[in-house]
Order: structure tokens, then sequence, then C-alpha cells
């Protein structure tokens, strides 16, 4: 006796299901964001700042460049530079810029820098990102080199306002003026 | 004398044994034979065990393990209704596949591999069913069962085609595990790595896998810089950033084997482009962009001529 056997073919097939992950440009601007803001907080807490630069809030201002204010905002407003709190402030006129410890001038806004720098020669640690803007009046400048957003320093100029930048900055800056 | 009484004894004993074994029928396989085609198939499988610890020289024959093949069969499906977990199932091809080394003159054939085809297919079902984020190790173990088996019984077939696509949906899985934990256990993103490498050595030229290892590979990189914290230590800052500039630069020559597989599909030429934004080249950066907006102008073009047109030329002349 054999026994017979019929197959009812059952196959089933795998749902081909979206790739997870997505390529998006806007990530990539905010990636870069994200770099410059926490560069932006350890030079903040990596620079010593005199006593009369210790009072009131910290502030650090953001000049031309929307996205970045508003990662910073978000990232850092409130925390503290010592029992200073940071205040993002977003500058759309190089007119309204005053008393920040630190400012970011953004590349498309390069060109006013020097007369930023003539308005708050005294006080302002100023950061760019161009070529040779350190002989300009920034006093750390962010380069791209091996792909990796890095920075310079003009330790000369910053050394004549009474600022002094710590050791840390000092051995990863990639150039020193 | 008790030795005497001893002796006769064990002969009564073995009486069953040797009156069923010394011919060729077989009486335990006659009544499993019966209690099967009565759909009893567990009474079936009672008798089979019985028929193989008395019946002489029966597990020699092919037919006793392709009878008991069929019956284990039958329990799978009808008994365990072909619950992924019946072990009836396994027992069927342990069976079977004695059948078929017993089985020199090919009678049963046919029907053994069919049956081990069914089941093969059945492990394959299970493998689909199973592929999610909480069963996916049972998953591997059933699509190992379907590979062992049908090489098995298709020795001449390729598995080529079934292991790409369940190495890639499979990956896919490893993927979502490794977004959705919150440690980023870099187990998953290496098992995922793994299986679309292990695609591309089938197939180089697998457009899904080269973009996904583009994709994985860039998104670890996006990753890494999103996880920073914001007090991390400076030279450990340093050290991110070069391993998130690794990923991209890995990342790359995927996306460009898919956009030479496939050069106007729109996500590829983001992914490159997104890669040299991410390793600052501008101007590749503004190529790639451009190019984008040439694949999406052609394609508004293409929708617009699709749309009805009114007839500008008379009809009468």
């Amino acid at each position: 006796m054999l026994i017979s056997l019929k197959i009812v073919s059952m196959f089933l097939f795998l749902p081909m299901m979206t790739v997870v992950g997505q390529v998006e440009i806007d990530n990539s601007t905010k990636a870069h964001n994200k770099i410059k803001g926490i560069y932006m907080y350890q030079f903040a807490k990596l620079i010593n700042w005199p006593k009369e630069y210790r009072s009131g809030d910290f502030i650090i201002g953001v000049y031309g460049d929307e996205a970045l204010y508003n990662q910073m905002s978000s990232a850092f407003t409130d925390k503290l530079i010592g029992n200073q709190k940071i205040k993002i402030n977003r500058y759309v006129s190089s007119s309204e810029i005053s008393n920040c410890h630190i400012l970011y001038v953004s590349e498309k806004k390069s060109e006013s820098l020097e007369k930023i720098k003539k308005k708050n020669k005294t006080k302002t640690i100023i950061v760019g990102q161009q070529e040779g803007l350190l002989s300009k009046g920034a006093a750390i400048n962010f380069v791209i080199q091996d792909s990796k957003i890095k920075f310079e320093i003009n330790k000369t100029s910053v050394d004549k306002q009474g600022l002094i930048f710590g050791q840390t900055l000092i051995k990863l800056a990639s150039d020193i003026l | 004398m008790i030795a005497k009484i001893k002796i006769i004894l064990i002969f009564i004993l073995f009486i069953p044994i040797i009156s069923s074994g010394q011919g060729k029928y077989c009486i335990h396989q006659f009544k499993a034979l019966k209690a099967y085609d009565n759909k009893d198939y567990l009474v079936a499988k009672a008798y089979m065990d019985s028929a193989l610890v008395t019946c002489f020289n029966i597990k020699e024959k092919a037919y006793t393990w392709h009878v008991l093949g069929f019956i284990h069969y039958a329990i799978y499906k009808e008994i365990d209704k072909k619950n992924p977990s019946s072990t009836a199932r396994e027992k069927t091809i342990e069976s079977i596949k004695k059948s078929i080394e017993l089985d020199t003159i090919l009678e049963f054939e046919k029907t053994n591999k069919k049956i081990l085809t069914y089941l093969a297919i059945s492990y394959w079902n299970n493998c689909v069913t199973h592929l999610d984020t909480i069963n996916y190790e049972k998953s591997i173990s059933f699509y190992n069962s379907y590979t062992e088996l049908y090489a098995f019984t298709n020795p001449e077939h390729e598995l080529e085609q079934s292991e790409i696509i369940f190495n890639q949906e499979l990956s896919n899985i490893y993927e979502k595990k490794f977004e959705n934990t919150q440690s980023k256990n870099e187990y998953y993103f290496n098992e995922a790595v793994k299986l679309h490498k292990e695609v591309l050595r089938l197939d180089s030229l697998n457009y899904q896998s080269n973009m996904a290892l583009g994709k994985l590979y860039y998104n670890l990189g996006v990753m890494y810089i999103f996880s920073l914290d914001d007090d991390i230590d400076m030279f450990k800052f340093i050290e991110v950033q070069d391993k998130v500039v690794d990923n991209f630069k890995i990342s790359l020559p995927y996306f460009k084997k898919a956009y030479q597989i496939q050069p106007n599909d729109k996500e590829t030429i983001t992914g490159i482009a997104g890669v040299y934004h991410q390793l600052h080249e501008t101007e590749k950066f503004m190529t790639y962009m451009n190019l984008l907006e040439e694949i999406k102008d052609k394609e508004k073009d293409k929708e617009k001529d699709k749309e009805p047109k009114i007839n500008k030329e008379p009809i009468d002349k």
C-alpha cells in the first residue's frame, strides 16, 4: 500500500519592507550645527573669563545663521557657565550686536566682521568661519580640515583682550596666531 | 529446576515477536496502516513504534520509514495543525530521509521528495511569518531548516535568490532593533552590515543592499553626532568626529555603486549629496544637488506631457 500525498503549494513571499532610514540633507546641516554648537559651548567653558565677565547672564550671540541659533537655543539656553546662565541671542543686523561673551558670525556675514569688531573690541570673543578670518579680527575661526570641523585661534588678540585660552583649546587648535 | 522455568518463561514472552518477525508480514505495521486510513494517527504511530521493536528486519526497509514519515506528517498536519513548534515535522523529515537512504530501487522517491519539498516550504512560510523584531531568532532557525531541507531535496537548485531576499529582510529587522534600542547595541548594526555584505558577495550589483549599506554607514555617522553629549571631553569629541567622518567615507562607495545601477534614482543621489555635504565637499555636493534638480525637472516635464492637451490644429482644413 502506497501512501499518496497531495501537495497544495502555499509559498508565502516575504513582504519587501521599506528600507529603514533615509538620508536627509537637513540632517546634514543639523549635524554640522550640532558640532559647531558643542564647540561654542566648550569655548565658553574652556576660556578663562576675567572677573568683570562673570556676572549676569552668559551671552552667546549668533549673527546670520538662524539654524545654528535654533539648535543652540534649544540645546544650551539656561545651562551654566560657572554660575552664569547661558542666553542665546540671535542678531539679524550687526547694529543689534552688543555685550556678547561669544559671538558667532556666519560665513555670509563675514564682511561685517571688522565693523563688529570695532564696536565690540573689548569684550567679545568673535567666532567666524571663513579662510583668513583670524587676521580680520576673529578670535576663533572654524576651518575644515580632513573633512572635519576644526578651529584655529588668535591667541595674540585674545591675550590683548585680557582673556586666556585654556590649555585644551590651545592643544586642540589646528593653528595658533 | 528454577533455571528451566526461567528459560520457558523467556521463550513464552518472545513468542509474539518471533511469530510476527519471522515472516515478511508485520501485524503491527498492518494495524498502523489501518489506523492511518481511519485517521487515528496517534494509534497508527503507536503501532509503528511496536512494529519497529517487534518485527524482524523492518528497520531496514524503506517502506517502513516511508509509512512512519507519513504518519508523523499526518500528526503534524491534522493533530498539531501545522504548529511551527510541532516536533512531528522534524520526525517526518527524519523518517523520510531514512526511507530515501534505504530506497535503493527508488520505489518511494517521488512521494518522499514531495513531502520533503512541502515541509521545506512550510519552514519558509514559518520563517516569513516570524520575521519581526520579536521572533526573528525563530525565523532564522526556520530559514536554516528551509535551506537545509531544500538543498537536500533539490541539490541542483541554487538558493541564492532566497538567501538574498532573506538576508535583506533580516537586516532590516536588525536595523530596526539597532535604531529602536536606547543603548544602540552595535551588534545589531554589525549583523545588518554582515547580511548586506553577504548579499553583495552573491550579487555585487544588488541595488538594495548597496543602498542599504550606504545608508547604514551614513546614518551611523549622523547618529554618533546627534548622540554627542554637550559636556563631552574635547579630546573625545575630536575622536568621535574622526569616527563620524570614517563612516561617511565608508558609505560613499556603496551609494556610488547604487548610483551606477540606478542613475536616475533620487534617493541615491540624495545619499551621495548628503555624504559630500557631511564631508564639507561643497562643490561635489552642489553637483549632485543640481543633478537631483535636473531629474526632478524631467519628472515634472513627463507629468506635464501626460496631461491632455488642446488640439491647436484645426480639424477640418
